[in-house]
């Protein structure tokens, strides 16, 4: 970031803006624009991507001129945990069920918490995992598997 | 009298033993997310989105209503008694009604909630009623041209009304326009940004996406700073307010529930800013101003006579119209697609009991809120000492089972975890990501309401100022955005 920039928050939004609005512009590009009487499929998203980049150029340049908060800081623990544990319980679904999956799901985004404490998640973990089958699976009857293809179910 | 006859046929709907029940779950749900912290009605709805799928229609909205107005009333009991709003919009209540609590009026100031709420959901409800059918006629002679400008006239006016910066709220909104965009196009069937992907040509489920934006990237904001919750063991003594506060609440409760009916209405409005509204307006009229934020009865009154009536009334554009006027109405009309039903005026014409079905369910759920709310305040305060770092992991299971459960599929699990980064990401930019979600759910209705306009006129565009609906509209929109570049209106902007 440059040292100029005045509201930090407004120069990273302008660069996600930006950024965006470009990708999307460049990927509309592949797309028939059509004419105005009938519209392409690449009319419509390659307009709005412009106007995107367009927002967020502006926002660039504000951040120059007006002075604005600092972005909350993107705290890299809870994120990559809380995320990380989600990612992994797709990952995770099929192989090893439903009932494995929750049980780390649970863990693993309890321990992003400064309050994390094995016994508790553990009972957490059980409880939300066990209580979960029973409802989803058992009485509502969604077709999601409960032991996974490893656990033999 | 037909519009008694179509409310009979709505009670008649609504008081089956099924709809009743899924009534009061919708609005049990409702106040405990409402006196849950960090838990809000668009996470909610989203993760119980996908379990509505074997429901009847007419029971699955009934539901997911019953948790939105339901939030109304819950988010004050927290905001009084802890001074930490459970919802949004009862951020101002927290101003004086913690004040009440603090000089022992915890009780009226709890009950002043409940009747103000109850009464302006009463009068918002009959006016759903009245005025859906009425708005209905009137959409009937909408063209594609008249669409186009109504959805572009309700994304300038959530952004005029929105607070904070109003660049950033446009920027939100066309990002949620072309994720909205993303799988087959209607028309061509060409697959859209979908790099190959299958699942993506189907598009992106709003539930998934509003499950990551809200519901992870909430959680993941939470856990940023994480501060042990004021335990309070007061017992609540003196529910009823005397006749002298009954006589101090009339005004204000009549003036939040028009105030809030109003702007309601209004995209982007609903009941946050409804609160906000009522809340200076009483200030203004209050003979004694200072007493406002010392625990003022009418700083109570209004505000939640307001946020619930603006809470109802924002379904009669939706139900009306089929647009949405805020992000948990764009959920509700996600809902209303699930089950094959498409959204707009046709709806009230085909469906009258799905219609008025909804709006009596929304009065009997009001009731039932009297009751869960002021003979059980003691048991919500109890719920209030979960901790987060017990509530939050569950929520996230949930995320994942809802997600997975949507269509089925693994990769929509990944998809909300995306939309989780991408909802952090934002949040630590300071962006408010809920027009996003307005954006994402009109992103192809604009698109093809203004592919039709153009085909009807032959391509030409100057449709949208000839047509005098489309003008009118338009003009409206452009009148919302040079309004809002005025320094007098850019005060009234400013948080309060």
């Amino acid at each position: 970031m440059p040292r100029a920039v005045r509201s930090p928050a407004d120069f990273w939004s302008g660069a996600l803006f930006a950024g965006f609005g470009i990708a999307f512009a460049v990927a509309a590009l592949a797309y028939e624009p059509g004419r105005a009487t009938r519209m392409g499929p690449g009319f419509f998203p390659f307009a709005l991507a412009v106007v995107l980049s367009l927002i967020g150029l502006a926002t660039l340049v504000r951040s120059w001129l007006r002075a604005g908060p600092p972005p909350l800081g993107l705290t890299s623990r809870p994120m990559v945990l809380v995320l990380g544990a989600v990612v992994a319980f797709g990952a995770m679904l099929h192989a090893l069920g439903l009932a494995a999956a929750l049980c780390f799901v649970v863990l693993v985004s309890a321990s992003a918490s400064s309050r994390f404490r094995w016994p508790r998640a553990l009972l957490l973990a059980g409880a939300v995992s066990g209580l979960s089958v029973l409802v989803f699976a058992t009485a509502l009857q969604l077709p999601i598997p409960v032991l996974g293809r490893w656990l033999g179910g | 009298m037909e519009l008694l006859g179509d409310l009979a046929t709505g009670f008649a709907a609504a008081f089956t033993a099924a709809n009743l029940l899924y009534c009061f779950v919708g609005v049990l749900l409702g106040t405990l997310i409402g006196v849950l912290p960090g838990l809000g009605p668009n996470a909610t709805i989203a993760m119980l989105l996908p379990f509505t799928f074997t429901l009847e229609p007419l029971s699955a909205l009934i539901m997911l209503a019953g948790i939105y107005y339901g939030a109304q009333y819950g988010g004050s009991t927290t905001a009084i008694l802890i001074k930490v709003p459970g919802e949004a919009s009862s951020v101002v209540t927290a101003l004086d009604g913690y004040q009440m609590a603090r000089q022992g009026r915890a009780g009226v100031a709890l009950a002043t909630a409940a009747i103000g709420s109850f009464a302006a959901g009463s009068f918002a409800t009959l006016l759903v009623a009245v005025l859906g059918p009425l708005l209905a006629d009137v959409a009937l002679a909408f063209g594609p041209a008249d669409y186009c400008s109504l959805i572009l006239l309700g994304l300038v006016a959530s952004v005029v009304l929105a607070q904070g910066s109003l660049l950033k709220a446009f920027g939100m909104i066309v990002l949620g326009l072309l994720l909205g965009l993303v799988g087959s196009d209607v028309d061509t069937g060409v697959e859209r940004f979908t790099f190959g992907i299958p699942k993506l040509a189907e598009g992106i489920p709003v539930a998934v996406a509003a499950m990551g934006l809200f519901g992870l990237g909430e959680i993941v904001h939470n856990l940023r700073d994480e501060h042990a919750r004021e335990p309070i063991a007061r017992r609540i003594s003196g529910l009823l307010p005397s006749r002298a506060d009954l006589a101090r609440i009339v005004g204000p409760v009549t003036r939040g529930t028009l105030i809030g009916s109003a702007l309601g209405v209004l995209p982007g409005g609903g009941s946050i800013l409804a609160s906000f509204a009522a809340y200076s307006l009483e200030k203004k009229l209050a003979t004694d101003e200072d007493a406002f934020g010392k625990g003022a009865i009418e700083g109570v009154a209004a505000p939640e006579a307001a946020n619930n009536a603006g809470a109802q009334t924002s379904f009669i554009p939706m139900l009306t119209l089929g647009l949405p006027s805020n992000s948990v109405m764009a959920l509700m009309l996600g809902a209303m697609i699930i089950h094959g039903i498409v959204p707009g005026p046709s709806v009230m014409v085909e469906q009258p009991t799905l219609f008025y079905g909804l709006v009596a369910s929304m009065w009997i759920g009001n009731l039932m809120l009297v009751v869960l709310n002021l003979p059980l305040v003691g048991l919500w305060v109890r719920l209030l000492s979960i901790p987060y770092h017990h509530l939050f992991p569950v929520i996230v299971a949930l995320c994942c089972i809802g997600a997975y459960s949507l269509r089925n599929n693994v990769f929509d699990i990944y998809l909300m975890a995306a939309f989780g980064f991408l909802g952090t990401l934002l949040v630590a930019l300071r962006c408010e990501p809920a027009p996003l979600l307005l954006g994402f759910i009109l992103g192809p209705m604009l698109e093809e309401y203004l592919r039709r306009a153009l085909i009807l006129s032959r391509g030409d565009p100057t449709v949208f100022v000839t047509r005098p609906i489309s003008a009118v509209l338009l003009a409206l929109a452009a009148i919302g955005l040079i309004a809002v570049v005025l320094p007098s209106v850019r005060k009234l902007r400013e948080p309060a």
